[in-house]
């Protein structure tokens, strides 16, 4: 193997990602789309499944479990984060530089007849994470659809 | 002359030859379309490492400017041969830290065929992301050590 030749490698790389460097801190990050009709509860968006399912493929989209821990650990949403809505003031500090970073931060429960992902969505608002949306047909309403998800094995 | 190919048996030479072919285009097949797929959409790559990741934001931007095209130049010199026992040493060395960080932090919504940003569903398991990275570092590595190119 011949040294110049990593150095040629690496030098090409980092001159190309020059370029990467400038579209990322000069191009703006293109809006999402204004939902059609408007559905929320104090001021806090409501997501249908295929609005939840279409954030899901957003990388810039945070899911919230907010159920326990044993219920997360069954089942959840690929890619969620569970703070459970009892621990929330302890958990919510290591998580916060994420969420403030998140394009969307769509918090869900097990299914609509929980009040969990609207107490915790209030509070995240009140974190400043305006960008909280609530998925109300929860983990219920997802795992009957098929959508990506995380099983236990047991 | 001594080496690895003279000591080779005359009926396995191209067998071994194939073989490192074989390797260096699917390596570097693998490797171009994991640049192409995130060149294509800079900002979502950094939003997936900064957001799913876990990454900050400093570190975040330094691997989404300059991974893509670490993983171009590699995979194009593996296509075409050109410094391709430099190129698999690195892809290589790219591979360990995919493998460390993969097992310490798994991202569930990662689709982990290096398509990004296509998402799998369901979400492959480690177990089968650990052995496709084993089997490219095996390639790589195998690569890197002939004495040279085919």
């Amino acid at each position: 193997m011949k040294p110049a030749n990593f150095a040629r490698i690496l030098a090409l790389s980092l001159a190309l990602s020059g370029y990467s460097a400038w579209l990322l801190t000069a191009r703006e990050r293109p809006a999402p789309p204004a939902p059609t009709e408007p559905w929320a509860v104090a001021d806090v968006p409501l997501l249908h499944a295929d609005e939840a399912e279409a954030l899901w493929h957003q990388s810039s989209t945070l899911f919230v479990d907010v159920r326990s821990p044993f219920d997360y650990q069954v089942g959840h949403i690929a890619g969620a984060v569970n703070l459970p809505e009892e621990e929330m003031e302890a958990r919510l500090p290591s998580l916060l530089p994420r969420m403030e970073q998140a394009g969307a931060v769509v918090v869900y429960c097990k299914s609509v007849d929980c009040g969990k992902s609207l107490w915790a969505a209030l509070r995240l608002r009140q974190h400043g994470l305006t960008q909280t949306k609530i998925y109300p047909g929860g983990w219920n309403e997802w795992s009957n659809r098929g959508l990506p998800a995380v099983r236990s094995p047991i | 002359m001594s080496g690895p190919t003279a000591d080779c048996p005359p009926c396995a030479r191209p067998f071994r030859r194939l073989v490192g072919r074989v390797c260096r285009y699917a390596l570097g097949a693998f490797f171009l379309i994991a640049a192409v797929s995130k060149i294509t959409d800079l900002h979502g790559f950094r939003d997936y490492l900064t957001v799913q990741v876990g990454l900050a934001p400093s570190p975040a931007f330094v691997v989404a400017a300059v991974l893509p095209w670490l993983e171009l130049v590699c995979g194009l010199c593996l296509v075409s041969g050109m410094a391709s026992r430099e190129a698999a040493a690195l892809t290589a060395a790219l591979l360990v830290v995919f493998i460390v960080f993969g097992q310490l932090h798994h991202v569930e919504s990662d689709c982990g065929c290096a398509l990004w940003p296509a998402k799998l569903s369901p979400p492959p398991g480690r177990l089968w992301l650990l052995g496709r990275n084993l089997l490219l570092l095996a390639c790589a590595c195998l690569l890197s050590a002939r004495p040279s190119p085919n």
